[in-house]
């Protein structure tokens, strides 16, 4: 007994150092395996030509990784409908090298590194804005571009030419939102909860300054990511007295709230929620009845009477068997605005590309045009949904930011 | 007044919940002298295999579904006690036994995402909605949580006292030599007592879920916050991680009224440090 | 001071290897990879003298290497200080950090200890999340300047993997000297026998202390070193997940052993890299493996080079401190 312990530890040992070492040269063949596996169950490919690799860093594990896996099949199901009309500039396949980033700073950095080693011509992601600010140096040092659907709008600030966003700017929305409460509900006194993640702070700030600057009254309260429990944060608004309340959340608290709301006897006031709460893998977690007259403020959502997002939304409940969400919508355009930029640059240089993507004009994506402002803004299109008694969403107004 | 008790009804039912937490991790603390710090993925486990695979997996009625989820985790602990704990137990320094067990702990949580995926869901109609008292509007789920509560301590205080099995299992948290002089299996009454801890786990995953839907990063705070408990009352003294619990969960609630809300979690934490520092003991701990 | 002729001989075969790899590896993923491992290598040996040698368990590394990358980043950002007088600022930072948790040790060791530095760790990480008028809360730290020499930046992967790499070894050097100290074997009785501490005359308290003081400025000179080197710098990361990883690489190397130390932060800095290609399984295989190794293997990677004597002999000082 004693003798196998010591010969089943020396064999893990060996095990270990033999792959660390070994590993230094060949670590990168999975990626591509996994990638090539994938299409089988897909459209069969048409395309001949060299590939064009294009590098995605997504969430497969951690904090994140129910948004990664919506990310990957997007991008996976895009470059099979691209690669099976016969890929890109005359034949040639779009290859995706798709990298754990783990959801973290620190693993999209290594996620990234590891991207940009493979010589990719443009990369997809990394998703969250932490992630984004701490790798879009990378890019620029290297000269690639990547498409984001980051919203933080202190992105803008380092000015990185390699960086293009297709999701709206947590900036934006706050004030759309409050001009929104107005028109509709003639509010004078909101009151907002936030995420003190990247994307409450900035929304909780542009909504803070937007209302000083029109007049309005504006009160919020802070949570913690993870905090569960908001019932002393609503309790706190309540007692304020606000007209509407807003809240600045992700999936999972974005549902509890519409039904701690409820549940604090405050599901009568109008309450205008996130864009996650637009998404059906959050509002499937509400009631019916507790989510009826609220709102929610979205770049993207599934839209039945358009013909393009009809027909992605059959498509993709297809091939994976899930609901379209806001992570698969914004990567699927992502990945065909990667292959439209490549056909406009009519290369697979990384600058060539940039350029194309810099100039980018009434590209049609699923959920409306994109048009790319100096600082790599593409999307303008933002929507005010209302939900009825039986989840279903209305549009209640539709803003265009421009 | 209506804000105040509606608070009040929160905070004792988030306490009762980290007295459950201290309970169920000082069970193993008693038994094994293991810190097991894997406790918030055995809640998380319960959660998923009640809510996943029993209702909406097998769909099988809640009663009939608790019943299994407990039976499963009850079995995964005797099996966990034998394969991890025991051989963990027996390392030389309590450092290896915390790397291990927080080891088990992202095994679990990465089977859980393989098994059940990455997506949050909930149970409709599971404990939802609200009562009214008057003006006060109180959530079924903390009622729940308050009662069953109650009598699971109240039942765990009548199975020590009372039962063999359970004066047995205190004899073996005493002293273990003496157990197993006095004919006691002291490794069965181990693996029973981390099977019992199990359930409880089980029982907390499948109360929080109308709180808090069923997620992978349900139960990580309340593990935090449910340690901070167990020192606050007096740690690996049953009657202490109750009083802790529900202290715990009435401070924190009253206590973001007054500071700013973002710094409601750091409340336990600050408490926790105090506790240490000034009295290791807790409040009601006089033993240790 | 004792030094094994075999011993010396690794050790510089070691450096020369480290010094020749970038000739080989010029891929930007790999050296960034290898960076990563030399700030984790300088946590590793500094945690190495609070839980490896006293035996008291620290789970706070993660607040106290943000405290260093924070305080490092903010001094060079708002007020535009010189990167290396923040790296020193940083140090200074770690003497605080290491005198403030000492002191509780003094109190309460074990589990409580584990539990108090957990809550610090946590505190630390909620208030830099929240106190975004200083920190910038949750959005990070943006635009943190590279070391420089002579007006020469560090820039790329290459200059920064070397010039770290002169730095990790002077601090694994000087560990080293430490841990084969009077100093180090003072650590080790803390941990074996307190009592036979005492009564040679050596204060307790100040050894306790001085560790933990030792392991935070590593801590926080790691911390400083990748937010120079990231040019960015968050809260969000900074967890009990993140602590933890750094007793699981002192555990797997094994603990006491400055070389156990090395090679732990590298095998587990780069085994979950390397099982990537497992994609959606590849942090459960690398946990279970890392499980086996507590199990089988408690004493280390090191325990297996070493002679059956002096693993008898570390088993049985862990074994007194045990509970």
């Amino acid at each position: 007994m004693r003798r196998m312990k010591k010969v089943l530890c020396m064999a893990m040992a060996v095990g270990m150092t033999v792959t660390s070492l070994a590993g230094c040269g060949s670590s990168t063949s999975g990626a591509k395996a996994q990638a090539s596996g994938e299409t089988q169950a897909g459209a069969k490919s048409t395309a001949t030509g060299a590939p064009i690799k294009v590098g995605v860093s997504n969430m497969v594990t951690g904090p994140m990784a129910a948004g990664g896996l919506r990310m990957k099949q997007a991008v996976t199901m895009a470059f099979e409908e691209i690669n099976a009309k016969g890929g890109v500039l005359g034949g040639r396949p779009l290859e995706m090298v798709l990298v754990d980033d783990t959801g973290t700073p620190t693993g999209a950095v290594n996620a990234v590194n590891k991207i940009l080693g493979e010589n990719v011509s443009v990369a997809i992601g990394p998703h969250t804005s932490p992630m984004a600010s701490a790798t879009q140096e990378l890019y620029r040092k290297a000269g690639v571009p990547f498409i984001s659907a980051a919203t933080s709008p202190k992105l803008l600030e380092a000015q990185n030419p390699y960086f293009f966003r297709i999701s709206v700017s947590d900036g934006a929305v706050g004030p759309a939102m409050v001009e929104f409460a107005k028109d509709q509900f003639g509010a004078a006194k909101v009151g907002a909860l936030y995420d003190t993640d990247d994307y409450g702070v900035a929304a909780d700030n542009a909504t803070k300054v937007y209302c000083e600057q029109n007049g309005i009254e504006y009160y919020s309260e802070g949570f913690t990511s993870g905090d569960k429990d908001l019932t002393s944060q609503l309790s706190k608004i309540k007692g304020w007295g606000p007209d509407v309340i807003f809240d600045f959340s992700h999936d999972a608290e974005a549902a509890l709230i519409v039904r701690q709301l409820d549940e604090l006897g405050m599901g009568d006031l109008p309450h205008v929620g996130p864009n996650a709460l637009a998404q059906s893998q959050t509002y499937d977690l509400c009631d019916a009845k507790q989510l009826e007259g609220t709102y929610a403020s979205t770049d993207f959502y599934a839209d039945q009477t358009n013909e393009t997002m009809k027909k992605f939304l059959d498509d993709f409940k297809a091939r994976w068997g899930a609901d379209v969400e806001r992570y698969a919508a914004m990567y699927y355009t992502a990945a065909y605005l990667t292959a439209d930029a490549i056909e406009r640059a009519g290369s697979d240089k990384p600058e060539d590309i940039r350029k194309a993507l810099s100039e980018t004009k009434d590209f049609n994506a699923v959920f409306g045009k994109l048009n790319c402002s100096e600082q790599g803004e593409m999307n303008r299109n933002l929507y005010i949904l209302e939900f009825d008694g039986e989840k279903n969403m209305s549009v209640s107004k539709q803003v265009s930011l421009d | 007044m209506q804000v105040f008790v509606q608070l009040l009804i929160t905070g004792i039912a988030m306490g009762f919940i980290y007295a459950l937490v201290g309970i169920e991790y000082t069970l193993i603390w008693n038994a094994t002298g293991l810190l097991n710090f894997s406790h918030d993925k055995f809640i998380l486990f319960g959660a998923y295999m009640f809510a996943g695979t029993y209702v909406l997996g097998l769909g099988l009625p809640p009663v009939l579904a608790i019943l299994f989820a407990v039976l499963t985790m009850f079995l995964f602990g005797i099996v966990s006690a034998f394969v991890i704990f025991n051989p963990l137990s027996k390392l030389s320094t309590n450092l290896f036994a915390v790397i291990g067990t927080v080891i088990l702990g992202r095994i679990m949580i990465e089977s859980v995402r393989l098994i059940w995926g990455p997506l949050p869901f909930t149970l409709d109609n599971f404990l939802r909605g609200s009562i009214h008292f008057g003006s006060v509007v109180v959530s079924k789920a903390h009622l729940v949580i308050i009662v069953v509560c109650s009598l699971i301590t109240a039942g765990l205080q009548v199975f020590f006292k009372t039962t063999k099995t359970g004066k047995a299992m205190r004899c073996v948290s005493e002293n273990k030599t003496a157990a197993s002089l006095m004919g006691i299996n002291v490794p069965m009454n181990i693996a029973f007592t981390i099977g019992l801890s199990a359930i409880v786990c089980a029982t907390i995953g499948i109360l929080v879920i109308p709180i808090f839907n069923v997620e992978l990063q349900m139960s990580s705070m309340i593990g935090l916050k449910g340690f901070a408990s167990g020192v606050i009352g007096g740690f690996g003294y049953l009657p202490g991680a109750i009083v802790g619990g529900i202290l715990l969960g009435v401070v924190e609630i009253f206590g973001s009224m007054l500071i700013p809300s973002v710094y409601k979690d750091c409340l336990s934490f600050v408490l926790l440090i105090i506790f240490l520092l000034v009295r290791p003991s807790g409040i009601l701990g006089n033993k240790r | 001071m004792k030094v094994n002729k075999t011993s010396a001989l690794i050790a510089v075969a070691a450096i020369a290897l480290a010094a020749i790899l970038p000739m080989f590896i010029s891929n930007n993923y790999h050296l960034n990879l290898m960076i990563q491992v030399l700030i984790n290598i300088i946590i590793v040996v500094g945690l190495n003298f609070i839980t490896g040698l006293t035996g008291q368990m620290n789970l706070g590394t993660a607040g106290i290497f943000s405290m260093g990358a924070y305080t490092s980043s903010l001094l060079a950002t708002r007020l535009g200080i010189n990167p290396w007088i923040c790296l020193i600022a940083a140090v200074g930072m770690g003497f605080l950090i290491g005198m403030g948790l000492g002191y509780p040790s003094l109190r309460v060791s074990g589990v409580y200890l584990a539990l108090t530095t957990i809550g610090f760790s946590e505190i630390v990480r909620i208030l830099m999340t929240n106190l975004t008028g200083l920190t910038g809360g949750a959005l990070g730290v943006t635009g943190i300047p590279p070391f420089s020499i002579l007006g020469h930046k560090f820039q790329t992967n290459k200059e920064i993997y070397y010039l770290y790499l002169v730095i990790a070894i002077i601090l694994i050097f000087n560990a080293y000297r430490i841990v084969n100290s009077k100093w180090g074997r003072a650590f080790l009785a803390v941990k074996d026998n307190p009592d036979a501490v005492e009564a040679g005359g050596i204060n307790i308290a100040s050894i306790k202390i001085l560790a933990f003081t030792l392991a935070a400025v590593y801590a926080t000179v790691a911390g400083s070193l990748y937010a120079h080197y990231v040019g960015f710098i968050n809260p969000s990361a900074y967890n009990l997940e993140y602590s933890i990883n750094y007793v699981v690489m002192l555990v797997i190397g094994g603990i006491g052993s400055v070389p156990g130390n090395v090679l732990g932060a590298i095998l587990v800095t780069l085994v979950p890299e390397l099982l990537r290609f497992m994609e959606n399984y590849y942090w459960l295989v690398f946990s279970i493996i890392t499980l086996l190794f507590v199990i089988f293997l408690p004493n280390g990677m090191v325990s297996l080079f070493k002679g059956k004597k002096r693993e008898e002999k570390a088993g049985k000082g862990a074994q007194a401190n045990g509970r």
